[in-house]
């Protein structure tokens, strides 16, 4: 970024790139990457698929080099129930006073959004196909957040 | 805890979400979860450091704690970097590449939300109160124009069937000099966006 010239390849991307609004991430390795072919960009996000677009824990989606995939979800995991309280910040307050840990009800978000995404999901369809999962996929906890079930799951897809 | 779902296929125009394997044909691949801690925190610090924990657990929104566990893990290959009167660390590996960094000389249009603008460390960044909240905003945030790597203003971009409106707030006189630069950075947005033209307004 602080050269006047652009870096001749991609390994420019250490870090995962905000998409939102939607191209953001290709103009940001626009800024970095000399003559980036946006057909180049396609290709690797849908056919190549060396990039990957996640959904980050900051609740956005970002792209990725998909052989880092993991760092940026795995690996930006809470490590306890204090740092997933932290992540969900009001959603967890909620499953507190609902006696909920946050834990359980988050490992139940995770595995209801695996279980209904049977076919690809635009979120908002996700959202409504998880408002009507089979209750045994979703714990009391899981419930209380139902109400604003796009954020947990945001913070269920990330994982 | 298993990186399960992704974007993948459009879905009337709009992105869909699918189980990883399902799009990439496997899941992530990862063998050792706590690898893959660190090697999110090498990334934070080769990226933006000098910087803190509390830097990391806010751009992650990991708690103070976890965020504090994590640095003291890689402590071993930081070193403490005063910076204007603060403790920050970064890669002891990278600090010959901040030494020798060159001085930036270009211009650049960072779209909304770029890595750029994810540093934490918003006053060093940009100092003046008011100029941050125009650029970091509760929602819809504005790209940033670039100049030798100071931000100078905010833009703004219009998809049109044939061209790009971008229309930029500067915050101080582009000099005469650089407008070629600019309009060619400019051209260079439009082309990433598929637009063949592309009118530069200023506000």
């Amino acid at each position: 970024m602080s050269e006047g010239q652009r870096n001749r390849s991609s390994s420019v991307l250490l870090i995962e790139l905000h998409d939102s609004p939607e191209g953001s991430a290709l103009l940001a390795l626009g800024g970095r990457v000399q003559d980036l072919d946006p057909e180049i960009y396609r290709r690797a996000l849908v056919e190549e698929k060396t990039l990957v677009r996640i959904w980050g824990v900051r609740g956005a989606p970002y792209v990725v080099p998909t052989l880092y995939g993991h760092i940026f979800t795995i690996g930006a995991l809470p490590d306890d129930d204090e740092s997933l309280a932290s992540l969900l910040s009001g959603d967890a307050l909620r499953l507190q006073e609902a006696g909920a840990p946050a834990r359980e009800a988050f490992d139940k978000a995770v595995e209801a959004v695996e279980a209904v995404l049977d076919r690809p999901m635009r979120k908002r369809d996700l959202s409504e196909a998880l408002h009507g999962a089979s209750r045994d996929h979703l714990s009391r906890g899981a419930k209380v957040v139902r109400s604003d079930i796009s954020r947990m799951a945001c913070c269920a897809l990330s994982v | 805890m298993t990186g399960g779902v992704v974007f993948g296929p459009r879905v009337e125009e709009s992105p869909a979400l699918v189980r990883t394997r399902d799009w990439l044909g496997r899941n992530f691949h990862c063998e050792d979860k706590a690898a893959a801690r660190d090697a999110l925190v090498r990334r934070f610090l080769r990226h933006y450091g000098p910087v803190t924990h509390s830097h990391f657990a806010s751009w992650t929104n990991l708690s103070v704690a976890d965020a504090r566990r994590r640095w003291a893990r890689l402590q071993g290959e930081m070193v403490l970097v005063e910076l204007e009167g603060k403790r920050t660390w970064m890669l002891e590996e990278d600090l010959d590449r901040l030494r020798e960094a060159p001085q930036a000389s270009a211009v650049r249009f960072l779209p909304p939300n770029d890595p750029f603008l994810a540093q934490r460390d918003r006053d060093n960044l940009i100092p003046q109160r008011e100029l941050q909240r125009k650029v970091w905003r509760p929602v819809g945030n504005p790209g940033v124009l670039l100049l030798d790597g100071e931000p100078v203003g905010i833009w703004r971009a219009k998809a049109k069937p044939r061209r790009l409106e971008i229309t930029l707030e500067s915050w101080s006189p582009i000099p005469a000099g650089r407008r070629a630069e600019l309009e060619q950075e400019a051209a260079t947005v439009a082309h990433l966006r598929a637009r063949g033209q592309v009118q530069l307004m200023e506000k």
